[in-house]
């Protein structure tokens, strides 16, 4: 008994199976096993013996069956694993042509009960012989009068015209010569499929009549669906945000879990000796007394207002019962404000240049009092309420405004 | 009426601002300073390239070169007629050699930053709202709020955990773990038969360790076509690779030095316990948005993680575009590259241009597998008639005389019009070869195309020749 190497058996076996499954209707999943060339010269063989039963799996490397051709008998190994899923052919039939189908072969998931159906006796599989370039005489204009029959296929391939500039492809050069079509009549009426305007071998086959229209539009339009990234279908998560972080989290073993949310604190120092020195001048032209300590504290509570809103507005535009099933009450705390008000003993400078760093953050009020020499100040220190997630924006824009207040006093 | 008093500048305006330095961002990021572009780029590892050049691609490669020769040394020399002496390796070294070229890659982005412009801000960017991004300074960089016109989102990927098993990045180790082990196991097991574990294995299995690969699907090598796949499964259990496909993990736990892992047959249910040393789990990775604040602006994300975009890249913010593994596309550095400098190229120029059809996958074992295109799975599905052509590089001149010749080039052309569909490759040269394949697919080439271009002689890129020449007829050599 004779045994292939393995791999020239793959290649005549792939041939077998390509040319009757692949190329002429690749959408089964079961598959026909065809008489295998076992052989360059083999052109007939019969079954010895099937080594499997109908429904029976085999692995990758299982001999199948027997074959015997006029020299020999040769065992036929699986090239995958699979299932043989019928027997067409049973043990002891002779002369069959290479690439009549003998069995059905399915891959393992495949539904069985979809059988593609055999075809009628007698009859060897359509074999596809590869496609000859000997053309009959230049057929010129007359072949691409036909419209395309687009109407059956879904493809929405739009053919573009031929880019005049392009370096053909190999492919398409042959072709054009071997029918004589020079390139400016390509240019001129051969309509392209391939990217920005290029001729491909499908685009020449078409125009000559060889395939149609329509196969060269389908991979052209497969293609082109093939370049985007599919967005169609996105499944949106819907927000949930605490509680899938915190999942998260959990999931997450090797990261450390999060520290809960704590109160943050913003202290800030507040130079005053400007806001000092205009206050007097504005006493001075007017003749009334000007209390600061009562500007600031006006002006603390002016700002939270701006912030956001701690009275219930009643409004039209606003439902209180609403705005709470979505939202949280918008006049909860955010925030608690304590001022330090210190005035000092220094004298108002005059001086207009005298800049300090207003937007220092501070760790203590004390630190900060010991780089103060004699300045008038007033320190704000901002606890947020860390429950809610906007506070610190709220508190942020609290002291922005504050600080316009001490910087552009509106008397 | 008084000036209003200003402190030193702590906001910064730019065109562009980069949220993550990895081959997505800092991509987009130089495309930008080169188009003109105000641009800023913020990266909170410390170092430039993501987890591609930091604990990704390229420290593996560097294992996986190096494995592999050692390989060759220790067991194929003979029959080169080289005889070697006693050899030996030095894991710590072995590991230094790896961390090199880790170091010159990434500090050499810096430089490139610099070249071009971009302004590098080392911390951790979150938004505050739609056009101020934030900056939390690690060490040696400084905090800002950072005011832009155009934000790009290429925050990247992390390890997908395994429910229930804890890695400690020692006896049970992430990709990154296994990157930088300092002894090599005895026994290593590795769950998911994906790209990153197949290279591992292939790496310590060079080295000596006894591996086994857990995959809970029917085939390893993911998105590979099948074919394909079932052949590089059977080079690797050439090589001392053990596989248990079908095969879920029900649980793992660290006693000691040693990971018991307990496992189960899907199909039949057996179920089964393995001893390991060492294990990997390498079970994919998930969108990476932690501490970006998305949240404030309401970015949508979809089931699995990844922000929302439209064709062109855009967040429900316009000027807000998501790039790279955080977003939809497979999860490879030159994707996130392509579509860093489209999302630029959109920025600027109003149109840009990525072709999802013609992203390249490698695997670096040995041998190398490399595709592009589609799979015969996938043309099937899709009801295209096609045909293959392959050509083995047993039967290639220089594969021979290499004496390195595993594998095949295979390719899948439509059945009518012979355009270029797919094409895979299992060999030596495959990462490299690819490219070719990549040509061929951008310009819309057929098989004959590739058949008609001359290649030299001798090179197993003839192979790739006679593969097309094996599609559209028949190949010379085979």
């Amino acid at each position: 008994m004779l045994r292939l190497t393995s791999k020239t058996f793959v290649s005549n076996l792939r041939q077998a199976q390509r040319r009757c499954l692949h190329s002429s209707n690749s959408l089964l999943k079961a598959e026909f096993f065809n008489m295998p060339a076992m052989s360059p010269t083999m052109n007939e063989g019969g079954i010895v013996e099937w080594k499997f039963k109908e429904g029976d799996s085999f692995a990758s490397g299982d001999i199948l069956l027997e074959v015997e051709t006029d020299k020999s008998t040769i065992d036929v190994e699986a090239q995958d694993d699979g299932i043989l899923a019928k027997i067409i052919k049973e043990n002891g039939t002779k002369d069959l042509a290479v690439g009549t189908p003998i069995a059905i072969l399915a891959e393992t998931k495949d539904d069985l009960s979809n059988l593609p159906e055999v075809p009628t006796e007698g009859k060897s599989a359509p074999k596809e012989e590869p496609k000859k370039q000997e053309s009959p005489a230049p057929k010129k204009e007359s072949t691409p009068s036909k419209p395309p029959s687009s109407s059956s296929s879904s493809s929405s391939f739009e053919s573009t015209k031929a880019d005049p500039k392009q370096t053909l492809f190999p492919s398409v050069a042959s072709l054009l010569e071997s029918n004589n079509i020079s390139k400016d009549e390509a240019f001129e009426k051969i309509q392209a499929t391939g990217p920005n305007g290029r001729l491909v071998k499908g685009d020449v086959l078409a125009y000559l009549g060889k395939i149609t229209k329509d196969s060269v539009s389908k991979v052209a339009s497969f293609i082109q669906s093939n370049s985007k990234l599919d967005l169609s279908n996105i499944e949106k998560l819907q927000i949930q945000p605490k509680q899938s972080a915190e999942k998260d989290i959990t999931k997450d073993s090797k990261k450390q879990s999060k520290p809960k949310p704590e109160p943050k604190i913003i202290q800030q120092t507040f130079d005053l000796s400007q806001l000092q020195l205009q206050a007097s001048e504005f006493s001075e032209a007017n003749g009334i007394q000007f209390d600061l300590t009562k500007y600031i504290e006006e002006a603390s509570t002016r700002a939270q207002q701006f912030a956001y809103q701690k009275q219930v507005i009643e409004s039209d535009y606003y439902d209180s019962v609403f705005e709470d099933l979505i939202a949280l009450p918008t006049n909860l705390d955010r925030f608690n404000v304590k001022l330090d008000l210190n005035l000092g003993s220094a004298q108002p400078t005059s001086s207009f240049g005298n800049v300090s760093d207003l937007l220092d953050f501070v760790e203590s009020k004390s630190s900060f009092n010991n780089s103060t020499i004699s300045n008038p100040t007033v320190s704000i220190k901002v606890t947020t309420n860390p429950k809610i997630s906007d506070s610190e924006a709220k508190a942020n824009a609290f002291i922005k405004k504050f600080q316009t207040y001490i910087n552009n006093p509106g008397f | 009426m008084l000036r209003s008093i200003t402190s030193r500048p702590i906001t910064q305006k730019h065109d562009l601002v980069v949220i993550g330095g990895g081959p997505g961002g800092y991509v987009a990021a130089i495309k930008a300073a080169q188009l003109g572009l105000d641009t800023a780029c913020i990266e909170k590892r410390g170092t430039l390239g993501g987890t591609c050049l930091n604990v990704g691609c390229i420290p593996s490669k560097a294992l996986l070169n190096n494995s592999h020769l050692y390989h060759t040394i220790k067991h194929d020399t003979q029959k080169r007629g080289i005889d070697v002496g006693d050899v030996k390796l030095n894991i710590e070294n072995f590991q230094k050699a790896k961390d090199t070229s880790v170091k010159q890659l990434t500090s050499g982005i810096e430089g490139l930053f610099k070249k071009n412009g971009v302004t590098y801000y080392k911390g951790s960017g979150s938004f505050v709202d739609e056009h101020t991004v934030k900056v939390n300074a690690i060490e040696g960089g400084e905090d800002a709020t950072l005011e832009a016109k155009n934000i790009i989102v290429a925050t990247g990927s992390e390890v997908t955990p395994f429910p229930g098993i804890t890695i400690d990045e020692e006896r049970i180790v992430s990709s990154t773990g296994a990157l930088s082990l300092k002894e090599v196991p005895k026994k290593l097991a590795i769950i998911g038969g994906g790209i990153i574990g197949l290279e591992m294995g292939s790496v310590y299995s060079r080295l000596g360790s006894e591996v086994t690969v857990i995959e809970f699907q029917g085939a390893i090598g993911a998105s590979m076509d099948g074919e394909v796949a079932k052949t590089t499964q059977k080079f690797l259990q050439k090589q001392g690779l053990k596989f248990k496909l079908s095969t879920k993990v029900t649980s793992a736990t660290r006693n000691g030095d040693i990971v018991n892992i307990e496992v189960e047959d899907v199909k039949k249910g057996t179920k089964e316990s393995i001893d390991a040393d060492v294990l990997l789990v390498a079970v994919g990775r998930r969108p990476h948005i932690e501490g970006l604040n998305a949240e404030v602006l309401d970015l949508e994300v979809d089931k699995r993680g990844r922000l929302v975009i439209d064709s062109e890249f855009r967040s429900k913010h316009p000027h807000i575009r998501v790039i790279g593994d955080v977003t939809f596309g497979p999860m490879l550095a030159h994707k996130a590259e392509e579509e860093g400098i489209a999302a630029v190229e959109y920025i600027t120029e109003g149109h840009g241009h990525v072709n999802y059809g013609n992203i390249p996958s490698v695997m670096y074992s040995h041998p190398e597998v490399a595709w592009v295109g589609q799979t015969e799975e996938q043309l099937k599905e899709a009801g295209i008639s096609y045909k293959v052509g392959k050509f083995p590089f047993v039967a290639n001149s220089r594969a021979k005389t290499n004496q390195d010749f595993d594998g095949f080039v295979k390719f899948l052309a439509d059945a009518e019009t012979e355009r270029v569909l797919g094409v895979h490759i299992i060999g030596a040269n495959a990462g490299e070869m690819i490219a070719e394949a990549g040509l061929a697919l951008e310009y819309g080439a057929s098989t004959e195309d590739i058949a008609r271009t001359c290649h030299a002689h001798p090179t197993l890129s003839e192979a790739f020749k006679e593969g097309a020449m094996a599609t559209f007829g028949k190949a010379i050599h085979f």
